[in-house]
């Protein structure tokens, strides 16, 4: 019973890691929200109620942790470790280009107001249906659709002034 | 009914499919005659490929050992702690390698494909279990861990045992995996051995006590 618990968090790690590296922008972070949402887990393991969805209890458990760390942290200065940053460059299984293109796209999400990245991360990156994030996220569903809407309309408008100096860019070089 | 609104919340609603289907069909319509919500929609597209692009990679990451000890899995908890403790029916399945792989299969890295001996594999959870073990028998040594999914499917773990030489002077890995498919949970171990070639044979051994 308790190593099959194990188990079946320890599969869903993956998508739990995801979760997090969206919601901290770092790899280290993510993995220590992770971490401890795990110990919270096993350690109220017989709140789980069997039958209902583990993942979206880990969700719920993993908001949670980093809602009262960034609680936390906002009495103290909050500063980007550079070296963290780098730990963002492309994964060496991705062409180059695309994997900056990537690294951009997360650097845009990354400056998303955090009540909007937490929905674009659970919905749009974790495929969570809106009831379901409604209920992990213990928010209205209108309030999950409009945090929704606002952070990928913005997110698309990021994307597109990115392309488009691009391309100014491209063109400066060519006429030189 | 054209007379819907077309505000962000139900144009994103719409591209997502979470929209009722009349009610999709009332925004499509909708749509023809707004350029202005059509440019949102593109630019809606465009943010969910794009996120769900960005995070992709991090599901083809090794999990991190502390994670997996974290979630109450010991890799000394899993696998049996030496060598001495392996069943004998390891000894049997070693000889069945030997003699041609029953029951086993080969992955081949080079051409990034497996060849399957005798176990078809459109099986998705199994081709990425498969890829999951040969990028972890490539790169890890004992106690390395790697999960994996595949949607719908389901999903699971291995975690790698010791090394060992078979008296052939074949290198050979034990590995361990736990997989969920659905509300089925089952646990194996296995052992892989490579050839001349660097391809790995694998045999998953029949479930033990």
């Amino acid at each position: 019973m308790d190593q099959a618990f194990s188990h079946q968090l320890v599969a869903l790690l993956p998508r739990l890691r995801r979760f997090a590296r969206g919601l901290t922008h770092g790899s280290e972070e993510g993995d220590d929200l992770v971490q401890a949402a795990c110990e919270r887990a096993l350690a109220r393991r017989d709140q789980f109620e069997p039958g209902t969805r583990l993942d979206s209890w880990m969700y719920r458990i993993v908001q949670n942790i980093w809602l009262d760390s960034r609680r936390r942290q906002k009495k103290e200065a909050i500063s980007l470790d550079p070296a963290d940053l780098a730990q963002h460059a492309a994964p060496a299984a991705h062409a180059a280009e695309d994997g900056l293109y990537l690294a951009q796209v997360r650097e845009a999400i990354a400056t998303l107001p955090e009540e909007q990245r937490t929905v674009l991360m659970l919905v749009t990156v974790e495929g969570v249906t809106y009831r379901d994030a409604a209920g992990i996220l213990e928010l209205p569903l209108g309030t999950v659709m409009s945090r929704l809407s606002r952070a990928r309309v913005a997110l698309g408008h990021a994307l597109e002034n990115r392309a488009a100096r691009k391309s100014e860019a491209a063109i400066i070089r060519i006429r030189r | 009914m054209s007379d819907i609104h077309l505000d962000h919340d139900q144009l994103v609603a719409y591209v997502d499919g979470e929209l009722p289907a009349e009610r999709a069909a009332a925004v499509e319509k909708a749509l023809m005659h707004d350029s202005d919500a059509w440019e949102t929609v593109r630019l809606l597209r465009l943010s969910a490929n794009a996120a769900t692009r960005a995070f992709a990679p991090v599901l083809e990451e090794a999990i991190p050992q502390r994670l997996i000890a974290a979630a109450g899995i010991g890799s000394a908890r899993a696998l049996p702690r030496n060598r001495a403790r392996l069943p004998l029916a390891l000894a049997a399945s070693l000889a069945a390698l030997a003699i041609g792989l029953a029951g086993g299969y080969a992955l081949r890295g080079e051409s990034g494909g497996y060849v399957a001996a005798s176990l078809p594999t459109e099986d998705p959870l199994k081709a990425r279990f498969e890829a999951a073990l040969e990028s972890l028998l490539d790169k890890g040594s004992e106690g390395a861990s790697v999960a994996y999914e595949s949607g719908a499917a389901g999903q699971g773990h291995v975690v790698l045992g010791h090394a060992f030489v078979t008296g052939a002077g074949r290198p050979c890995q034990e590995f361990h995996r736990a997989e969920t498919r659905g509300t089925n949970h089952a646990e194996a171990d296995g052992i892989a051995c490579r050839a001349a070639d660097q391809s790995w044979s694998v045999m998953i051994l029949p479930a033990g006590q």
